[in-house]
């Protein structure tokens, strides 16, 4: 699916904000942006599971991702989103601050992330666009999930 | 690398679907084969199993498959012929080329190359086709010969058949050539005047093996199917049966005496019969299909309820109003029409309990086998219908009751006759529906339970004290081979196995809504009877508030609610319980329970606090609740792949305002109640 957005060389990605970094995402993996419904807890879940929440009559998990990162957790504004995911044939949601646009991203502007960073959080990330005025952080969504989900399982 | 089939997308599709019946009629035939192969029925499926398979695979262009099949076809047409006995080492073989067909068959879902190689089984397949036949050994007897007795032989025609009297009388003709025909319904001459129904029944004096009869009426073109039957000399009777006119369709024995040949001719009619008759109003329907409108009906049922939740805010805050009168009509007309469309829809999923039930007689008789002990085993009420969710969980917790019957109820033969009963035993498994449940029982005609020896050995096992045994009712008595680590049986069998049984049993089918009783009389009998919802998807449930949280407890599982002070909880033991009539009942704060790690449920219980009264196998709990919200149906969901199963929560649901609920499983939190107190 991924190939179908690349055009010449360039990947589309939607961008969103956690404590004022940018991330992004491949677009073909996203589904849809949704304002913040009710989240409901669910009991013994790790601590990255935000909770449950009714997409159109299905539930789905949301994941918080600032708690994935080891980010402080935010406040819940009106800028808050939930990003539904395609991820290895399960859809998910994001908890994310807030969703800013949609770029295209040159392959060639997209460094590893061990060039950059270092430290256990690099597994969840494919790669750091470099663009004219930041940093974007692509992530690593299968990764993310995938680790969600044995946590889970340790619980 | 990926392989390309002489297909379209759909016709692969179908082509797996009915690969996949094909292949299960061929092993589970196989199987049969093996313990009898004198059913020419049977044969005859097997072998039709494999032509099918070879037929469709080359028209879908897979070579391979197309190549094995042919040399089975080959094989099982001899068998079919009887030049060929069934022996265990080519009952291996075809095994073989079953599991290599599955793999085969693989390819065509994922259109990548497995690799297998066909030529290896193929001259398998031929070496035991050519291998001369073995002396015919005793217990092999390939071919069941009638010298003397006449043979009943039941021909079925295609419904669609424009000319039924027409191959009715060739088919006559064909069995007149191998034998004498001693009377037949209907007759020659009827025959010949062009009266018929779909259906011959010839009763025929020959000394011709089955597979002769079988393949001789067979030869003629819009048969469908031939059934030869031994019947006893006085079964033959005089007169016009009239299949039509069957007692009862539902009912098929499957003998396991001596004399077993399967189901009797009049049942086979009955089921044939009907089934020739439902095919052609019936639709196939793909079952993501189904589950699809399941899920769509769920959302119906959910907006109904916030329609409701609405109106009662309306109504509430602007009181008599001619337009949200009309509202309110509207809102209870969709209510009905929703509450019939979810019943019509449920009624569609539920499959035939024969899926389940099909596995049994194999089972029972091996078993029967064991024990040494003969036993009649009878089915009815295989057509009942029962959803698929549900189907998938009662297999396991039948074929227990049914191995306890063999083992613990029914009574060897010589006990039996001693007592002045049938030195053969009946054990009965049927099925039927009471109004929005489905019975399932298993009845024996045994020994029953002995109230006292249950006492004691529950008192040995020191599941109970003997003064409390004493005290108890004999039903109490007989309910405790449902505790846990139980087992009345005086040695462990490997049949049965070490008490863990009935206690597993219960525990499953509460699981899923169900209940189970047991009814028992000395010397009589004893019968096991489940209840269970048709279906899974739609449940009723109590809702209750803990902090801001709404949880969801299936009311199948509540006993009772009350309101009790906070000062009447006391603590035994470390653990809070409170005192109803009497009665310690141990507590389990629902926000305790469901605290996940960090963050706590915030619950404010002031003076006053809830209790629901839960159960689940025989032990009672209080779950600690804020507030009852009220009852209602609830739609059950997943959690979804990424969660998975969660400990404590059986699904989730969506109430009336958006928002997901947990359903709590009743069965674990009690589950880990007692493991807390053990510990």
């Amino acid at each position: 699916m991924a190939d179908m957005q690349t055009n010449d060389g360039e990947e589309q990605v939607v961008v969103f904000e956690l404590a004022n970094e940018h991330y992004g995402i491949d677009i073909g993996r996203v589904q849809e942006i949704i304002r913040l419904p009710a989240i409901t807890a669910v009991p013994r879940a790790p601590e990255c599971v935000e909770g449950v929440v009714n997409l159109r009559g299905r539930v789905i998990p949301v994941l918080n991702l600032r708690t994935r990162f080891g980010l402080p957790d935010g406040e819940r504004g009106r800028s808050s989103r939930i990003v539904v995911l395609e991820v290895n044939g399960n859809t998910v949601g994001a908890l994310v601050d807030g969703v800013s646009e949609v770029l295209r991203v040159p392959v060639n502007a997209v460094e590893p992330p061990g060039a950059t960073l270092t430290g256990p959080e690099t597994a969840h990330l494919r790669g750091i666009a470099k663009l004219e005025e930041r940093l974007v952080i692509l992530l690593n969504l299968d990764h993310i999930v995938d680790l969600a989900q044995r946590e889970l399982v340790a619980a | 690398m990926t392989l390309q089939f002489d297909a379209t997308e759909s016709d692969l599709q179908l082509f797996l679907e009915e690969a996949a019946e094909q292949l299960r009629t061929l092993s589970d035939g196989l199987l049969r084969m093996e313990r009898d192969d004198s059913d020419p029925l049977l044969i005859q499926a097997v072998f039709r199993a494999a032509h099918t398979l070879k037929g469709s695979s080359a028209t879908i262009g897979h070579t391979n498959m197309a190549a094995l099949t042919h040399a089975m076809e080959s094989v099982l047409d001899r068998i079919r012929q009887g030049s060929l006995p069934v022996t265990t080492p080519i009952v291996d073989t075809l095994l073989q080329c079953v599991d290599a067909l599955n793999v085969l068959n693989e390819e065509v879902n994922t259109l990548v190359p497995s690799g297998l190689a066909v030529d290896d089984l193929i001259r398998g397949l031929h070496g035991a086709a050519a291998a001369p036949a073995p002396e015919v050994q005793e217990e092999a007897a390939p071919v069941a010969v009638v010298a003397t007795g006449a043979v009943e032989v039941i021909v079925a025609i295609d419904t669609s058949s424009e000319w039924p009297a027409v191959r009715a009388y060739q088919a006559l003709m064909e069995l007149a050539a191998l034998g004498t025909v001693v009377a037949s319904w209907p007759s020659e001459d009827e025959l010949q005047k062009g009266e018929s129904g779909h259906w011959l029944r010839v009763h025929l004096q020959t000394d011709r093996p089955a597979a002769a009869l079988h393949g001789a009426a067979g030869s003629v073109s819009e048969v469908v199917s031939v059934t030869v039957t031994h019947p006893d000399a006085s079964q033959v009777r005089q007169g016009t049966p009239d299949p039509e006119q069957t007692p009862d369709p539902d009912r098929r024995r499957v003998d396991l005496g001596t004399a077993a040949r399967g189901a009797s001719p009049d049942d086979q009619l009955a089921i044939a019969g009907q089934k020739l008759s439902t095919a052609q109003r019936m639709v196939k329907v793909d079952i993501a299909r189904l589950d699809e409108l399941m899920n769509l009906v769920g959302e119906l049922v959910i907006d109904r309820g916030r329609l409701l939740q609405v109106l009662r805010e309306l109504s509430a805050r602007s009181g008599n109003d001619g337009a949200l009168e009309h509202l309110s009509e509207i809102t209870q007309h969709l209510s009905r029409v929703s509450d019939d469309l979810q019943e019509q829809v449920m009624l569609s999923r539920l499959l035939p309990v024969e899926s389940v039930f099909n596995r049994f007689p194999r089972m029972v008789r091996d078993l029967a086998k064991k024990s040494q002990k003969s036993i009649r085993f009878v089915m009815e009420g295989e057509q009942t219908g029962l959803d698929r969710s549900v189907i998938d969980e009662i297999g396991d917790p039948l074929l227990h009751l049914l191995r306890n019957a063999v083992d613990h109820g029914v009574e060897p033969a010589d006990e039996r006759r001693g007592a002045g009963k049938h030195p053969e035993a009946t054990l009965l498994l049927s099925a039927r529906h009471e109004e929005n449940y489905i019975v399932i029982e298993v009845t024996d005609d045994g020994r029953g339970i002995n109230h006292q020896k249950i006492r004691e050995s529950a008192v040995r096992k020191g599941l109970l004290s003997a003064e409390a045994a004493t005290r108890m009712t004999d039903e109490e008595a007989i309910n405790l081979i449902f505790a846990p680590g139980f087992s009345t049986a005086e040695q462990v069998t490997d049949v049965s196995g070490r008490g863990v049984g009935m206690d597993i049993v219960r525990t499953n089918i509460e699981k899923i809504g169900g209940t189970v009783r047991v009814h028992t009389a000395a010397g009589e009998g004893t019968t096991f009877s489940i209840k269970l919802p048709l279906t899974l998807a739609i449940i009723r449930a109590l809702l209750v508030r803990v902090g801001e949280a709404i949880f969801t407890v299936p009311l199948a599982a509540v006993q009772e609610t009350m309101r009790v002070r906070t000062d009447s909880i006391h603590t035994v033991h470390r653990r809070e319980v409170v005192l109803v009539r009497g009665q310690a009942l141990p507590l389990v704060r629902l926000a305790d329970v469901f605290s996940r790690s960090g963050r706590k449920v915030q619950c404010d219980t002031p003076d006053w606090c809830y209790i629901v009264v839960v159960r689940s196998g025989r032990t009672d709990l209080g779950l600690v609740v804020d507030a009852l919200i009220g009852e209602q149906e609830v739609v059950i969901k997943s959690l979804g792949g990424v969660l998975g199963e969660v400990d404590g929560v059986a699904g989730a649901t969506i109430l009336g305002d958006g928002r997901v609920s947990m359903i709590v499983d009743v069965a674990k939190v009690v589950e880990k109640l007692a493991a807390r107190a053990a510990a």
